[in-house]
């Protein structure tokens, strides 16, 4: 089975090929060359990613970077946590009891500063461009790691909220099958994917639609009607999954394990898409981006995250999905180490925290460092390019992958990005 | 001695044009401190000498000299023992007793009257980036008599009685607790809901205001509540009385909070920031009904902190405009502007407010690291 986006029917291709011959830029006809084979080599490795994506940038310094003693230091203070030497926030202390699972990373530096631009990168891994619009790293799970047979789509945001985030940058050149289903802040399917006629009904009306679209699509001969078709059959199949998105039953169990807020409740909605086989999931927590108040900002989401995050990965490592489950914590930078005199953090990159749990990496890992005042790398730097090389490792998606934009030659990662194989298993 | 202090005052104020009122009334003294924030300020009682705290969790008292345009007071105590930011202090009308609360989860009790065991220094600041000209004098040093611990979470607010022998403290966790000084024993434990940015403790001790209020999304709604000590149920809701709606859930975020010295105005500093959308007014409300009395524009994105005037006659408020401003409680009227405003995006927002018990000076912390005191005797 293949994507509509690679363009493997004749008439696809022809018109790629015309439409590039005209000057125009072709969306990733490369990938019939290559992709296939990598996905086949991703899909069975079965590996799923959930991103959980700190809007805004959340601060280093009070969450896994903590700075004691030093004049830039917060009012938070650091806990031990189940890994011997290792510190976290004061206000993740069921994190700290899963730094074991945790592979901590202290040495990003990204030198992005900007919210859109800076959600781009730690989206795709590339830095903006204005003539190639990278795919974000769940339209990449979703081409490699995804299954048509899949009822659910196989790239879902659940909770994202645009504002500052924006704009994400979709599926780029991998083309429209590989956009983003989202949902928003409740992460429940949308209103309107209710039925309103009965099973029966639903089922003789789409087999006219399919027998007009048939006619109609021999007649004209246009690529376009089967792709609406296939489009349609998605959603169909989708309509007929939408009870995932409804944790109401399992809910009562489990909220005080992931917390009774929306992103934990859109955790537990995360766990039963990759439960159900979806590849790449992203979970947005808002507003961390604490130019005032930083403190009592971050005070207020890290319980919330701790109990989310927490919930979701001991969920996934009682069911035995977490081996195979990458679990990403990040946003789009840090927060400056001195605070400003509105109580607040600015937007910082040139030194900052990621943390990966689950499938493939080590846990009780802390790679990388800053200097005392969490201002500058001290040692091993990891920029973007590098983390989404080890990333794509975990999930068994080549780095060098190769895409074509024209004839542009474009790989899953940028020139030079290298995994960080002390962190992979 | 007050009333005069006061009359002469207010007769300044009135001579004064607004225009004038607005550039502020310079601070008497500009006391430099580690650069750092400056978070609870207090007089001790009816003496000159004022204690402030600060975000290091650190504590200085200084001298202030008799009359403004003397040379700069120079620090002479420092009190050990807080590892987090000070939130508030307070001291017996008595002068015996300092009270401070921290987010390091106590409340601690030190004795004013007890000698000092160990001398050390205290580190001031010029206020310029060249920290290496920064000076250390020395000053005694005093652990705290004791560490009441019975709050788990960040103690964000204190309130002491008349008499100095009730207190109030409020934590994060919505824990309100009344203690009998100086024994430092709990009384009486009301579990309310949320972070307690202010509590405040009635004069005849009967009644306690809490306030609770957070940045936007977080997990309890604002609350101001009025409890009857004696029975721990909720005997007001100032939510409700001021909005006119059910619940109290659209209760403003409020920072801070007093009762008039007579108990029958309470003052309430709205706004924290971004979470009110940048408002920063004063409510003087009625303290048996709860209805609104006064609702004073103060203050551009929050006000910070109040203070009754001694008298009860005015009231000051601090925001993050970088101002102190006076108003007069019987209508709402602007008396004085203390400071200068910094401009910008309000920097240096000022943190505390407190008057001398006679009411002849007004001494205020700010987020640089200094401690102005003004003089009101003009």
């Amino acid at each position: 089975m293949t994507h509509a986006s690679e363009h493997l029917g004749r008439r696809s291709l022809l018109k790629s090929a015309l439409v590039g011959a005209g000057g125009l830029v072709l969306p990733n006809w490369g990938g019939l060359f290559n992709s296939q084979t990598i996905a086949a080599q991703a899909q069975r490795q079965g590996k799923r990613c959930i991103l959980l994506w700190m809007a805004g940038g959340a601060s280093h310094l009070e969450t896994f970077d903590m700075k004691s003693g030093r004049p830039n230091n917060g009012v938070f203070r650091p806990i031990s946590s189940r890994v011997p030497g290792t510190q976290v926030c004061e206000y993740l202390p069921n994190i700290a009891q899963l730094t074991d699972k945790l592979a901590i990373i202290r040495s990003m530096s990204t030198n992005d500063p900007g919210h859109s631009t800076g959600t781009y990168r730690m989206h795709t891994g590339y830095r903006q461009e204005t003539f190639v619009r990278h795919p974000e790293i769940g339209a990449m799970v979703a081409k490699y790691n995804g299954s048509d047979a899949l009822n659910l789509p196989s790239f879902i945001q659940l909770g994202i909220g645009g504002g500052e985030s924006s704009p994400f940058a979709g599926s780029g050149f991998l083309g429209p099958a590989f956009q983003p289903f989202r949902l928003g802040r409740t992460g429940s399917a949308p209103e309107n994917t209710t039925p309103y006629a009965t099973a029966e009904s639903d089922q003789r009306r789409n087999d006219l639609l399919g027998s007009l679209d048939q006619r109609f699509g021999e007649q004209t001969a246009s690529p376009s009607v089967a792709a609406l078709r296939a489009a349609h059959d998605r959603s169909r199949r989708l309509l007929a999954s939408r009870g995932v998105f409804d944790v109401s039953a399992e809910w009562t169990r489990q909220r005080d394990r992931y917390g009774d807020t929306d992103f934990g409740r859109n955790c537990l909605v995360a766990r039963r898409l990759v439960e159900q086989g979806v590849p790449f999931v992203e979970v947005e927590q808002q507003n961390y981006d604490s130019h005032s108040d930083n403190f009592e900002w971050h005070k207020a989401l890290l319980p919330t995250l701790d109990k989310g995050w927490s919930g979701l990965l001991r969920d996934l490592d009682e069911r035995g999905l977490l081996q195979n489950t990458l679990v990403v914590w990040m946003g789009e930078f840090g927060r400056t180490p001195g605070i400003n005199n509105r109580a607040g953090r600015d937007h910082y990159a040139r030194a900052w925290s990621v943390v990966l749990a689950g499938g493939g990496v080590r846990g009780g890992i802390t790679y990388g460092s800053t200097d005392q005042d969490g201002a500058i790398v001290r040692e091993n730097p990891v920029n973007e390019g590098d983390l989404f090389a080890t990333i794509y490792t975990t999930l068994g998606i080549n780095p060098r992958a190769r895409h074509f934009v024209g004839t542009r030659p474009i790989w899953a990662t940028p020139e030079g990005a290298r995994p960080v194989r002390a962190i992979l298993v | 001695m007050l009333i005069r202090t006061l009359g002469l005052f207010l007769l300044f104020a009135i001579a004064v044009p607004v225009s004038a009122q607005e550039k502020g009334i310079p601070a008497a003294w500009s006391i430099t401190w580690d650069e750092d924030w400056v978070t609870a300020i207090t007089f001790v009682g009816k003496s000159q000498r004022i204690i402030a705290g600060n975000k290091q969790g650190r504590i200085v008292a200084w001298d202030l000299p008799e009359k403004a345009g003397d040379p700069l007071p120079s620090p002479v105590r420092r009190f050990d023992g807080h590892t987090n930011q000070i939130t508030a202090l307070a001291v017996t009308a008595d002068g015996r007793w300092l009270v401070s609360t921290s987010y390091d989860h106590t409340v601690r009790l030190w004795d004013l009257q007890a000698p000092a065991k160990t001398k050390g220094t205290v580190l001031l600041r010029t206020g310029s980036k060249k920290k290496e000209k920064g000076d250390e004098m020395p000053v005694d040093v005093q652990d705290a008599d004791k560490v009441l611990n019975a709050h788990a979470e960040w103690v964000r607010s204190l309130s002491l009685s008349p008499d100095g022998k009730l207190l109030l403290t409020g934590d994060d966790k919505g824990i309100v607790i009344l203690w009998q000084l100086p024994e430092g024993r709990e009384l009486k434990r009301i579990t309310s809901q949320g972070w307690l940015k202010a509590v405040a403790l009635a004069p005849d001790g009967k009644q306690a205001l809490t306030c609770a209020s957070s940045v936007r999304y977080a997990t309890f709604p604002n609350s101001l509540h009025i409890w009857d000590l004696a029975t721990g149920k909720l005997a007001l809701n100032l939510g409700e009385t001021l909005t006119g709606k059910k619940k109290g859930s659209e209760a403003m975020g409020v920072a801070a909070a007093c009762y008039s010295p007579d108990g029958k105005t309470i003052a309430l500093a709205q706004g924290a920031g971004e979470i009110e959308g940048g408002i920063g007014k004063v409510f003087l409300v009625d303290a048996a009904s709860g209805k609104k009395l006064q609702e004073i524009t103060a203050h551009q994105s929050g006000v910070v902190a109040l203070a009754f005037s001694p008298d009860g006659q005015h009231i000051a408020s601090a925001g993050r405009d970088t101002l102190v401003k006076l108003w007069k409680v019987a209508d709402g009227k602007s008396v004085a502007v203390l400071g200068k405003s910094r401009g910008g995006q309000f920097r240096d927002w000022i943190h505390a407010v407190a008057f001398s018990a006679d009411g002849a000076w007004l001494a205020a912390g700010d987020m640089a690291g200094f401690v102005h005191v003004f003089s009101l005797k003009k």
